[in-house]
């Protein structure tokens, strides 16, 4: 008897615990595998692709495609809760010409049915790889706008990228544009507004003479334009330029320089004017790390800006050893026109020797002065390594040249003084080189057609990168379209073999360009 | 044994509910601001004279309720407790009183909330040029309310026009590495010409290269036309030109 009152004790204990099981209703179930859509093939598991190429995929579905919604969608490959999606199509064939940021995606595929509301979903890894890392950047004016005709690294011309990116060219006539890797920060907002800071990122930049554009570095993705590139946007708007310089960027508006500093903790704007106190400012710049050599017309000088010192820099310094060097508050030299100024290229990052051909008004004497804008920050003044102006002999004709380029050094320490020809041309088909270490000139170095006009010259000159980089580079136009020859040199000699190495075309006008490499950090 | 144990376990739990009597007191976090984005501790110090010409402003101060929402609303009893004390804010002279019809309206507990807003509604006057005044407010019980945590249910709001040393001022990388030593002449300047007028923000690098060198530019061009600039002491208005 008392077996059996325990086994009705325990009959009571499991009807007790199964009478605290919910009930599971009384609904119809159906199986998914009959209502919800069917994504019967097309899609791979892996795509690796580069930005500006067209992704293109196009998935087979069971039944009437009709009866469904579409959406294709990417979002980065770690998932947060606030994580973006990009939505890339809303139609069943994805034909997407990427221009996601370099890195890893989700790709998803989602199919509605638009009459029960079910979704099956097909995902997929998607790898962006970055594309811009190597290559030409022609900057040219056409149809009354600016834009960047990219030369790839398998040589192909992709007319007009920035339209392409962003929808949009950017007005006025081009001035030029530049690109640092690793030394522009700005802020990404999520859908609840919450504010990210991407710090050292690349940017590259475009200046036309009536506007500016940021771009993302690896995508040339717009950052910013004119309006919201400055903490406070100038009265007055007359660019003249933009120039990296290893620790950010300066520009040039309305005869004052503004930089933005990578330092600045904020979110990438050009700071205020800095003052130019009655000086005319020349659109020539040398840059140095977080500083810039520029050049006042009015007075005919030098003048310098560091961007942690709130006043122009005007001062020379005596040429000693290093723990000599003093500010005297003396210029070199003053009513001069300046010529050319411009970097000699040994690194990545060289800045240190900045050439400077300098015209006399009075005697028309001219010189060449090679200053270490690099000092301006430590000392704030200007070095000229004791060197003083070497004076240009009366028959160069140097100092009639429109288009100028330093040799590079190619070699990874600091160099020497002299130690790069200028080659140059006036404006015509002709390239020729002045050199200050011997104090000769070689003319007729390239000749290109004679319907030509050459608007640019480089030597891109880099022994730091995985393959050394040594290309002379001629740019030109002709006729409406512009022409990149590239060149070697003979040996390790200024001279230049005249067989062109490769050839580039396109439409519009060049203004110049610049010569990316993965190893390059900076362009001047 | 075991079924008892059984028959205990499936008694339903009975939650206590609040049943005391509603209370009230101030907001306050060193963490988080009140409903109006503004700081509230146990005191705010008001000074017109980072408002440029404004002579009139408010202070918002939150009032929790300890208790249970209603579905009516139910008035507050807030009051001056300094009141005819040396430097104490007048009712109608250097505030609005609070039986003004609006500030009435809005000493309340909304119907079905837990938070009353309240505003302390400041008038400037010529006296606060050299003078602070001060508010001292606490929650009384009404018919609605008791007083609430302790050290809670009071209030300070100071009122001045002077201009005062913000806080930050000295602070490393910060006002003075900016504009250099304080003063309130330098003070009016920056807040007319430079225009800026906030002076409890941590200033990031970029933002204090652009506000010197906004200062400098500003101060040249007024010197021009004017001439410069002193302090009462005699100690000319100069902005740095270096960090």
């Amino acid at each position: 008897m008392k077996q059996i009152i325990i086994y009705l004790y325990a009959i009571l204990l499991g009807v007790s615990f199964v009478g605290c099981v919910e009930d599971t209703g009384n609904y119809d179930y159906e199986d998914p595998a009959v209502v919800a859509p069917t994504i019967k093939s097309g899609i791979e598991e892996n795509y690796s692709v580069l930005v500006l190429e067209d992704l293109v995929i196009d998935p087979a579905i069971e039944g009437d495609e009709s009866l469904y919604d579409y959406v294709w969608y990417a979002y980065p490959g770690t998932i947060t809760s606030s994580t973006p999606s990009d939505t890339l199509s809303v139609t069943k064939k994805l034909d997407y010409t990427v221009s996601l940021e370099p890195g890893t995606y989700q790709l998803v595929f989602k199919v509605t049915d638009k009459t029960n509301g079910t979704s099956a979903f097909y995902k997929s890894k998607l790898v962006v790889a970055s594309f811009f890392s190597e290559g030409y950047y022609v900057l040219k004016y056409e149809n009354g706008y600016t834009d960047v005709d990219f030369v790839d690294r398998n040589g192909l011309v992709n007319a007009n990228v920035l339209k392409a990116i962003n929808g949009e060219s950017l007005p006025g006539k081009p001035i030029r544009a530049t690109y640092e890797y690793n030394q522009y920060s700005y802020y990404v907002y999520d859908a609840e507004g919450n504010r990210t800071r991407k710090n050292l990122q690349p940017a590259y930049m475009v200046c036309t003479d009536d506007d500016l554009g940021i771009y993302e570095g690896t995508s040339m993705k717009q950052l910013k334009r004119w309006n919201d590139a400055f903490l406070e946007v100038p009265a007055i708007k007359k660019p003249q330029g933009v120039w990296a310089n290893t620790s950010g960027f300066m520009l040039m508006n309305n005869n004052a320089v503004h930089f933005e500093y990578i330092g600045g903790g904020g979110g990438g704007e050009f700071g205020y004017a800095y003052p130019n106190e009655g000086i005319k400012l020349n659109s020539i710049v040398a840059v140095g790390s977080s500083s810039c050599l520029c050049y006042d017309d009015n007075a005919g000088e030098f003048v310098g800006y560091y961007v942690q010192k709130h006043f122009a820099i005007k001062n020379a310094i005596e040429s000693a050893s290093p723990l000599t060097l003093k500010p005297v508050g003396e210029v070199y030299f003053t009513n001069c026109d300046l010529i050319y100024m411009g970097v000699q290229p040994y690194s990545s990052t060289s800045n240190g020797g900045t050439y400077a051909i300098v015209k006399d008004r009075a005697t028309g004497v001219a010189s060449l002065w090679i200053i270490n804008v690099s000092i301006m920050q430590n000392y704030y003044a200007m070095y000229d390594n004791g060197y003083r102006g070497r004076t240009i002999p009366e028959s160069f004709d140097v100092v009639n040249g429109k288009v100028f380029a330093i040799q590079g050094y190619g070699v990874l320490s600091t160099p020497p003084a002299y130690s790069g020809v200028i080659y140059y041309s006036k404006g015509d088909n002709v390239v020729h080189y002045y050199n200050p270490s011997n104090q000769t000139e070689k003319k007729n170095v390239v000749t290109i057609p004679a319907d030509e006009e050459i608007v640019h010259l480089a030597h891109s000159s880099d022994p730091s990168t995985v393959t050394p980089v040594d290309e002379f580079s001629i740019l030109s136009n002709k006729g409406g379209n512009w022409v990149l020859r590239v060149y070697h040199r003979e040996g390790s000699t200024p001279d230049i073999n005249p067989t062109v190495v490769k050839s580039y075309t396109g439409t519009g006008l060049a203004k110049n360009f610049i010569y990316r490499n993965s190893g390059t950090r900076i362009t001047y | 044994m075991l079924s008892m144990l059984t028959l205990v376990a499936c008694k339903e739990n009975e939650i206590e509910t609040f049943e005391d009597e509603s209370s009230l007191f101030f907001f306050r976090s060193i963490y988080s601001t009140n409903s109006k984005d503004a700081p509230q501790l146990d005191s705010t110090s008001y000074s017109f004279f980072l408002g440029g010409a404004i002579q009139v402003d408010t202070v918002w101060l939150d009032v929790l309720l300890t208790g249970m929402p209603s579905g009516e609303a139910r008035s507050l009893l807030i009051v001056q407790s300094n009141a005819g004390e040396p430097d104490a804010a007048i009712a109608g002279v250097h505030y609005v009183a609070f039986d003004n019809s609006y500030v009435a309206s809005r000493m309340v507990m909304p119907a079905n909330e837990v938070v009353a807003t309240i505003p302390i509604i400041m008038t400037r006057t010529s006296e606060m040029d050299t003078k602070e005044f001060r508010l001292d407010l606490e929650i009384m019980p009404n018919e609605y309310f008791v007083q609430g945590i302790k050290d809670r249910t009071k209030y300070t709001v100071k009122i001045t026009a002077k201009a005062t040393k913000p806080v930050k001022w000295d602070a490393p990388n910060s006002y003075k590495a900016t504009f250099g030593e304080w003063g309130q002449e330098k003070m009016r300047f920056i807040i007319e010409y430079v225009g800026y007028n906030t002076f409890d923000e941590d200033l990031i690098t970029d933002y204090r290269y652009y506000l010197q060198l906004k200062a400098r530019e500003k101060l040249a061009e007024f010197e021009a036309l004017n001439g410069p600039i002193y302090e009462a002491d005699g100690t000319r208005v100069e902005f740095p030109e270096a960090n």
